[in-house]
């Protein structure tokens, strides 16, 4: 036999206007997730579609590809490429940049700083050749 | 009078075409029977992580009878015969007909009475079988072509050396991988295979391609000899199944080559050759398509599949998208989860000898989707999480 409980009446209309409150909100919350509800009960379709899995697949490899980053040597080279490339790209919008024809291209090699510049770019190049034909091997279907 | 739409077997296949089909049409509209032997559902990639103790049983399935929430009926019942000519099937709960049967029962296991991930019984013997193994050799066999989940046994050889990693006893327990292709994952291509190759070589499991479609000649209580000839002494053996077509499917008319024979995949139509108010569908259907049998290349094609059947019944055309046959996954190697998709398509209208894979470097976070799929698998088909 179910027990039945006596409340006085203001109690149970105040009890009342809280649940059509609560039922109120739950329908509000309920619309405002409706979008969010779809997007979920769609989320195997997603999960097993190639296109989202190429779109994501870059982010997923860098979870791996950044733990193997030097991330300091990498850190340094942003820092340095954003400064630098502002600091010529200053000094270009400030003076201008002479034409340059193959004898100029023959005297700026004797400038100390195109030296170094071009001494950096071989070096980088000549580490990164054979590093980069070592990983592309991977994926090379011979 | 509703339609009456018949699915023979509660797995993916299954559990896809009620639901969309429920989604789409009422009660009223199309009354849906789902016979299945059993009385769960189970996802089965995770056999793995019941087989290494990272699950219990009961959290990789869950009660077929939830789809009764959804207004299908659902039989457990074993199909003893299809006599789609008269549009009949036979079960252990009797004579059941249709407008429209879906054929979804899956592939079969032959036992073997090795342990093994492809059913939850043996896979709850793989971990007593390597608990016994502190020192010696274990073989991970592949029976023969084909088996459900074509990557999982390399998953399974990974999962062991990570196991055998963990206890410090990786350097005293040699793993090797009995295959009939001669090279792993060289059914994915050539680049596929060569850098799961390397891999493997990396772990330090090794590999034995034997290159025929039957690899295992006869299996002893410690050794094995391949069909060329070569033995193999073991101290434990996780052994993949012959696997077969259900006998129902083998003795009616819908059978060719030993399966399920769809009409003409390659345009996705897969109505039977014979009949058309019959859809042969996933593992029972995929050596014929042909692609390897798994649950997210079977999922990239239903759209068209619930297309057709609700064109059948109601003349009504709900859009296609453009017909794509692929698989997504995500291979569990040890403590990292790698994904890997493939694009069957262009393989199963012969226009490339071999799929187009990619496969993305190893990391822990792709380990946390597989797990996470594991559970919205559930909820998507059942509306519940075990």
């Amino acid at each position: 036999m179910s027990e039945v409980v006596t409340i006085p009446k203001a109690d149970y209309e105040r009890l009342l206007q809280e649940v059509q409150a609560l039922r109120r909100e739950v329908e509000e919350l309920s619309s405002l997730l409706l979008p969010v509800k779809i997007v979920l009960e769609r989320l195997p379709h997603l999960m097993a579609d190639i296109q989202v899995f190429k779109v994501a697949a870059p982010l997923i490899s860098m979870l791996s590809i950044m733990d193997s980053a030097d991330l300091n040597a990498l850190g340094a080279a942003m820092q340095g490429g954003v400064v630098c490339a502002s600091k010529a790209l200053r000094q270009v919008a400030e003076d201008g940049a002479p034409r340059v024809g193959l004898f100029g291209l023959l005297s700026a090699m004797r400038d100390p700083e195109v030296q170094k510049a071009m001494g950096l770019m071989v070096t980088l190049l000549k580490a990164m050749g054979s590093c980069m034909e070592e990983n592309l091997k991977q994926v090379s279907e011979k | 009078m509703p339609k009456r739409v018949l699915v023979l077997g509660g797995g993916t296949g299954g559990l896809i075409t009620v639901k969309e089909l429920r989604e789409r049409f009422g009660p009223g509209d199309v009354e849906i029977t789902l016979v299945d032997a059993k009385d769960r559902t189970e996802f089965r990639p995770s056999y793995l992580y019941v087989a290494f103790g990272y699950r219990r049983p009961e959290e990789v399935s869950v009660p077929l009878e939830h789809v009764k929430r959804h207004g299908v009926n659902f039989v457990k019942a074993k199909v003893t015969a299809i006599d789609a000519a008269n549009r009949k099937v036979k079960t252990t709960a009797g004579e059941f007909t249709y407008d429209v049967l879906v054929v979804a029962l899956g592939a079969e296991t032959v036992d073997t009475g090795f342990p093994h991930t492809w059913e939850l019984e043996p896979s709850l013997k793989v971990a007593e079988a390597l608990a016994q193994v502190r020192q010696g050799h274990v073989v991970i066999g592949v029976y023969s072509l084909p088996y459900r989940c074509p990557p999982a046994p390399i998953e399974l050889a990974m999962l062991t050396h990570f196991y055998y990693l963990t206890r410090g006893l990786r350097d005293k327990v040699k793993i090797t991988v009995v295959h009939p292709l001669k090279r792993p994952f060289e059914n994915f291509g050539p680049m596929a295979a060569k850098w799961m190759s390397g891999f493997l070589q990396q772990l330090g499991i090794e590999y034995v391609g034997v290159g025929q479609s039957t690899a295992i000649k006869s299996l002893g209580k410690n050794e094995l000899e391949t069909t060329t000839g070569e033995r193999i002494k073991f101290d434990a053996a996780f052994i993949v199944p012959p696997h077969k077509a259900p006998d129902p499917v083998l003795n009616s008319d819908l059978a060719k080559n030993g399966w399920a024979a769809p009409r003409n995949p390659a345009n996705g139509d897969f109505r039977s050759a014979k009949y058309d108010d019959v859809y042969v569908i996933g593992d029972v259907a995929a050596p014929n398509v042909p692609v390897g049998m798994a649950g997210t290349i079977l999922h990239s094609y239903m759209p068209w599949v619930i297309s057709n059947i609700a064109a059948d019944l109601f003349g009504v055309y709900l859009g296609k998208p453009p017909f794509r046959i692929v698989g997504t996954c995500a291979l569990d190697v040890g403590a990292f989860g790698m994904a890997a998709a493939c694009d069957f398509t262009p393989f199963v209208k012969k226009q490339k000898p071999y799929p187009d894979c990619m496969f993305l470097p190893p990391a822990p976070a792709t380990r946390l989707f597989k797990e996470m799929f594991e559970k919205v698998y559930f909820n998507w088909l059942l509306g519940v999480v075990p």
